[in-house]
């Protein structure tokens, strides 16, 4: 029985040691200092984008671009069939954003730098 | 004398037919809205009259080009979305090519492969594929305007287009064809007043907001450039929230914008300002609201700095003069302190005539800190330039990496910043703290060339070690 019960400890001992080893090792960056990353010379440090959006309308109205939650950004008076540019400065992470025109709400993918969109 | 004046008389009338004929056909062609349905199909809201009897009487246009070939088959009918028993006295007529049709089905319903209920112009030949031509349909609304679909059926491919209420309503307003008069636009700028911010200003249309309208952003400054810091990125903390007004042509006529202090983890009095890159200083007729300048640096009679080519902006020579120190000398950065406070800066420029967004650039702009009070000694964001009385000569030295012949600024020997720009509020390490300790995925998104978290900042989890971050403010 005794041998059973030490048998047993030892068993769950290994099992808890083994349980442990599994875990996830910790991020290696997480350690580092950041004078010991290794990073790209070219490397922007950048948090935002510029994507240039070009914006058509049908009708001279208001177009609002939002973020998807809602907050609003920017507003651009668009002129009938004329295509309107403009640069915004949108955090990297952000992959669409909303627009409002004449009624209309549309997402907006942001996937390349230059984007067109045409109101219909 | 008699003939002359009968000349007169005729080139009058000549010229108010010409003014008259001119400015009715431009009012119609501005106010009408036109979709694309599809081969070669268009739809055009052409009139919409409100009737002063709780209805509303709407024109659409029908045409085709006259394309032809698979993908601009011949019209096979021709439906109109609307609300069972909100329609009626449907009428068409043709107005140009040889467009004919059987009969019009007032519905509601139209056919099971009909996407929606309404009417429709059945059995419809003679346009399309190949064959241009245009149709008017005409029809009465009851009660409200409602968004409606319509399908121009070619072949077996609908080819559907939306109308919202608005597209109706905007046609109705600017052709003027409303029941009661109603002023939409106060100042005459050609923004409705529900959109703009400032209707009763004609110079101005639009409030726009950086980062957002509820977002401020913040800026991380080492400040011991040229040497390296300690990498905490709290020596200063600046947050800001920037308004750019517009005018209705979308040029920017003014610059709003509020800045407070979140923490300061240093002991230099470090200036803030901003350059804005491609404008000059004379684009600007005024600035106010900055703190501390005065006496300070030289300045042109409008607030801009004097002696540069490029704009620059100083929004406060010292932090101090905004602070309140609740505690240590430390501000905000020491956990076990008690919490300081912020005055907030707020800076209104003013251009001297409205400018392109494209020139004035996104907020922050170009955003740099003057160290402990040293005017030529900027620090910038990474590869951001300096303003033209920055002392060049300390580019390359101590453990900068700048090479001004190739447009490369305040970066390190070790390709390290000494400013980071995060588009929200930044909640900042506290001292002693490695940034890479406090932000989990701050080392991965550097080391990615910022292709892998680059939201490594956001309260996310498994993102941050919280014990290591500014809770306080």
């Amino acid at each position: 029985m005794k041998k059973f019960i030490i048998l047993t400890a030892v068993g769950l001992m290994l099992f808890a040691v083994s349980c442990q080893k599994d875990r996830l090792p910790d991020n290696p960056n997480q350690q580092k200092s950041i004078t010991e990353l290794n990073i790209n010379p070219n490397f922007d440090w950048k948090t935002t984008q510029t994507y240039k959006i070009t914006l058509t309308g049908y009708a001279n109205s208001t177009c609002k671009i939002f973020y998807p939650n809602g907050d609003l950004i920017q507003k651009v008076f668009l002129h009938t069939n004329e295509p309107f540019s403009i640069n915004l400065s949108l955090p990297k992470a952000l992959t669409t954003i909303q627009l409002q025109y004449m009624g209309q709400k549309i997402q907006l993918k942001l996937q390349d730098n230059e984007i067109q969109y045409v109101f219909n | 004398m008699k003939n002359l004046k009968k000349i007169l008389q005729l080139q009058l009338l000549i010229v108010l037919l010409i003014t008259l004929t001119g400015f009715h056909s431009y009012a119609v062609v501005s106010c009408q809205i036109s979709k694309t349905n599809g081969g070669g199909f268009s739809t055009t809201i052409q009139t919409v009259t409100q009737n002063c009897d709780n209805t509303y009487t709407i024109v659409l246009i029908v045409s085709h080009n006259g394309c032809s070939g698979s993908n601009c088959k011949a019209l096979g009918h021709y439906s109109v979305e609307a609300l069972p028993g909100t329609y009626s006295n449907v009428q068409v007529e043709v107005l140009s090519g040889n467009m004919t049709y059987t009969n019009i089905d007032l519905g509601p319903n139209i056919g099971g492969n009909e996407p929606f209920q309404g009417f429709k112009i059945d059995g419809i030949e003679g346009i399309g594929n190949g064959m241009a031509g245009s149709f008017s349909i005409t029809y009465t609304l009851s009660n409200q305007l409602q968004s409606e679909r319509t399908n121009a059926k070619a072949g077996n491919q609908n080819q559907i287009v939306s109308f919202t209420v608005e597209d109706f309503q905007y046609v109705m307003n600017c052709m003027g064809t409303t029941c009661t008069p109603v002023i939409i636009d106060t100042d005459g700028d050609g923004v409705i007043d529900e959109d703009d911010d400032y209707p009763d200003d004609p110079s101005r249309a639009y409030n726009n907001y950086y980062p957002s309208l509820y977002n401020w952003g913040s800026l991380a400054y080492e400040d011991l450039w040229p040497s390296k810091g300690d990498y905490d990125f709290n020596d200063l903390v600046i947050l800001y929230h920037t308004i750019i007004v517009t005018d209705a042509n979308n040029n920017a006529v003014d610059i709003i914008s509020q800045y407070t202090i979140k923490a300061i983890g240093a002991s230099y009095h470090n200036g803030f300002a901003f350059q804005l890159d491609n404008i000059s200083p004379d684009q600007i007729e005024s600035v106010a609201g900055q703190v501390g300048i005065s006496g300070y640096i030289p300045l042109n009679a409008n607030g801009t700095e004097a002696n540069q080519p490029k704009a620059v902006i100083f929004v406060f020579k010292d932090p101090e003069d905004l602070i309140h120190r609740a505690q240590g000398s430390f501000f905000n950065t020491m956990p076990t302190n008690n919490i300081g406070t912020s005055d907030t800066v707020t800076l209104n420029l003013h251009f001297t005539y409205p400018v392109s967004l494209s020139l004035v650039g996104n907020p922050p702009f170009n955003p740099f800190i003057v160290k402990n009070g040293i005017r030529n000694t900027e620090i910038h964001l990474p590869n951001y330039i300096p303003t033209a009385l920055a002392d060049f000569s300390l580019f390359g030295t101590s453990d900068d990496k700048s090479n001004p012949e190739i447009g490369k600024y305040y970066t390190s020997t070790l390709n390290l910043p000494w400013a980071l720009h995060i588009p929200e509020e930044f909640d900042h390490v506290i001292e002693y703290k490695k940034i890479t300790s406090a932000y989990l995925h701050f080392g991965d998104w550097a080391e990615s060339n910022g292709q892998v978290y680059p939201d490594w900042y956001k309260i996310e989890p498994g993102y941050r070690v919280d014990s290591l971050i500014w809770q306080g403010y």
